[in-house]
């Protein structure tokens, strides 16, 4: 999940970044590197989280399932 | 043993004695400079140099006489010497050269002569060595002219490419010529005694750092160091249960590393040791050493020690070397064990932390942070990390991302709560995704409860600044079919303004070992308490991690 994550602000950063964007190019590589670490969600508040994945522009009533697949030991 | 005879003593000896009304001057020219090994050398500006030159020097000949390694300076004061700081010889001899060679000790008294005699005393080619340095590598005896190896460190190493392994000196190769060469300049304490250029003091220095080459594996883990090896058989269950799946194709260390994670994904740290804080009668069940032989796939309980001795039979069985280190009887102390595989040295701790050790990550896929490379060399320790990530994807089919520092994560974090307008969610919706991910986590007592710890800390990390939200673990006595057990649980407090307020109330959850989080009463909590049913688990007051708003120490309110 989080690779999918990780490929959606990618796709981000290059939109952004094409569209001259400034400020949401600086957001998206911020979130890229929060993301480049896989334990990112067990570092910071469930807001941070939603957070973020309202700034990747996942829809909100998919934030709760998200975080959860997100949080789920990986055993 | 009166002033004069002091001074004549061996102990004196050892130092330059100055006199006492001279304390003052010394405490202001002689300061810390830093530490070589594990001792504090003390640097000595131009004064104090020119002071011992005038009126100490024959002391400081004493001292070079007498093959120790560092000018101490000192006075003696109620019996006691008092140091003033300490210099190696070569260090010493190289201040004096270069002051000398700057004209700043032309009105030191004979200085001419203390300037010869300074210079020789230090310099290495006017030292006899013995004619051959034996060493033993690894059990094998090797002679090599103690004049390769001075010739080596004086000029010809730079003929030599350290980066590549494809040279060899009198039949030894890179590393082994290298640790020769290391050994040489420990035995005869070559940077401490003796003046070189910056070349050859870089060379020496990064050589006995292993900062060239890797030598630190040498003449380690020849033997097995363990006490108990012979005492239990690996249950032929968990035999097959770790290794069975293991590539054959793997080498000492990826076998170690294997087995490592394997055995952490599979046992799970006994919950009831740690609710009874590692005493009692549980306790005791532990320190019998046949119990390891029971422990299987369905039986995955252990402690510290019994991990350790597990590991290290699998180890034994693949032939790789290793000291167990514990206390002095079995099931005494903590218990770790180091192993040596090819050229890597590597410490194994799966208890490193009951609450955040190897058995939690490895099974929730984390960085494992009980298996250490003891190389100091670089590229080794690369190779070893390089090891590991294969063979923990080998193991989980994990991909990695390249991570940025775990430094600067929260500088990121920081930058993005700025950039970006927060997300707001109510207590109750975190408490219901809480509650969701406990109830389906997948997971042994011990690393559920500690994964409940750390996503409840993650989930509520505001609210913990905000002193609206606390996680404690503490011990519950449970009837499992008419006996009563001790096991560990959780206690989330929530509060909807913060602990301090008193018109706010608390909101307790217990979460135990079956998964569930249940609410109870600050009253039940505190009855708890009164009657035994519940019990902190750190053995002193002082560590106890207080439940908010309920006294820890009496389960008073």
């Amino acid at each position: 999940m989080i690779n999918t994550l990780r490929n959606k602000n990618k796709e981000l950063i290059k939109k952004y970044e094409k569209e001259g964007d400034v400020k949401n190019t600086i957001s998206q590589k911020v979130i890229f590197n929060l993301l480049s670490h896989d334990d990112c969600f067990f570092k910071i508040s469930l807001e941070q989280a939603y957070t973020i994945l309202k700034e990747l522009n996942v829809k909100p009533e998919m934030y709760e399932q998200i975080y959860l697949q997100l949080t789920k030991p990986k055993n | 043993m009166s002033y004069y005879d002091f001074r004549e003593s061996n102990l004196a000896k050892k130092y330059v004695l100055v006199d006492i009304e001279k304390r003052e001057f010394f405490k202001e020219h002689v300061k810390l400079s830093g530490i070589i090994g594990k001792k504090d050398y003390s640097k000595f500006d131009e004064d104090a140099i020119k002071e011992i030159l005038t009126n100490y020097y024959p002391e400081v000949e004493k001292v070079m006489q007498n093959e120790i390694t560092s000018i101490n300076v000192a006075y003696f004061f109620n019996g006691d010497i008092c140091p003033l700081g300490h210099v190696t010889k070569a260090i010493f001899a190289r201040k004096v050269e270069n002051l000398y060679n700057a004209g700043k000790l032309n009105d030191v008294p004979n200085i001419q002569s203390i300037y010869s005699h300074l210079m020789q005393q230090t310099n290495i080619l006017q030292t006899e060595f013995p004619e051959t340095h034996v060493i033993r590598i690894d059990d094998e005896n090797f002679k090599i002219p103690s004049k390769i190896i001075l010739d080596f460190i004086l000029g010809d190493y730079q003929k030599y490419n350290f980066s590549n392994k494809d040279w060899n000196i009198e039949g030894l190769n890179r590393d082994m010529f290298c640790f020769a060469v290391k050994d040489f300049v420990n035995r005869y304490m070559l940077i401490e005694k003796y003046r070189f250029n910056e070349g050859t003091l870089k060379l020496l220095n990064d050589l006995t750092n292993d900062n060239l080459v890797n030598t630190m594996h040498f003449n380690k883990h020849l033997q097995i160091y363990d006490e108990y090896l012979c005492e239990f058989e690996l249950n032929d269950e968990l035999k097959h249960l770790i290794l069975d799946e293991m590539p054959t194709n793997y080498n000492e260390l990826e076998k170690a590393i294997y087995i490592y994670i394997k055995l952490c994904k599979h046992l799970t740290y006994d919950p009831e040791f740690y609710a009874n804080n590692q005493a009692g009668m549980i306790a005791r069940q532990h320190e019998d050493i046949s119990r390891l032989q029971t422990i299987s796939a369905s039986e995955r309980r252990i402690v510290c020690y019994e991990f350790t001795q597990l590991y290290a039979k699998f180890l034994f069985h693949f032939g790789i070397n290793y000291k167990v280190d514990g206390g002095m009887d079995y099931g005494s102390a903590h218990s770790k064990l180091e192993f040596r595989a090819g050229d890597f040295v590597v410490e194994a701790d799966s208890v490193t932390n009951i609450l955040g050790g190897d058995l939690y990550n490895a099974k929730t896929n984390s960085e494992l942070v009980g298996l250490v490379c003891r190389n100091k060399h670089m590229p080794t320790r690369k190779d070893f990390e390089q090891t590991y990530r294969k063979v923990y994807e080998d193991i989980t089919y994990k991909e990695e991302s390249k991570k940025t520092d775990e430094d600067v994560f929260y500088d990121f974090l920081e930058m993005f709560d700025g950039l970006c307008k927060k997300e707001k969610v109510s207590m109750q919706d975190k408490i219901k995704v809480l509650e969701k991910q406990l109830k389906d986590a997948n997971l042994p007592t011990m690393e559920k409860l500690v994964y409940g710890l750390k996503l409840s800390k993650a989930i509520f990390r505001e609210e913990i600044a905000n002193h609206q939200f606390d996680v404690t673990i503490i011990s519950k006595k449970i009837i499992d079919n008419f006996n009563i057990k001790t096991m560990p649980i959780l206690i989330f407090s929530f509060n909807e303004k913060s602990f301090g307020t008193s018109s706010t109330t608390s909101i307790y959850k217990t979460f135990d070992s079956n998964g569930q989080l249940q609410q109870v009463d600050k009253k039940d909590i505190i009855d708890g308490f009164k009657t035994g049913l519940y019990k902190h688990i750190t053995r002193g007051v002082a560590d106890r991690h207080i439940i908010p708003g309920i006294d820890l120490a009496e389960g008073r309110e």
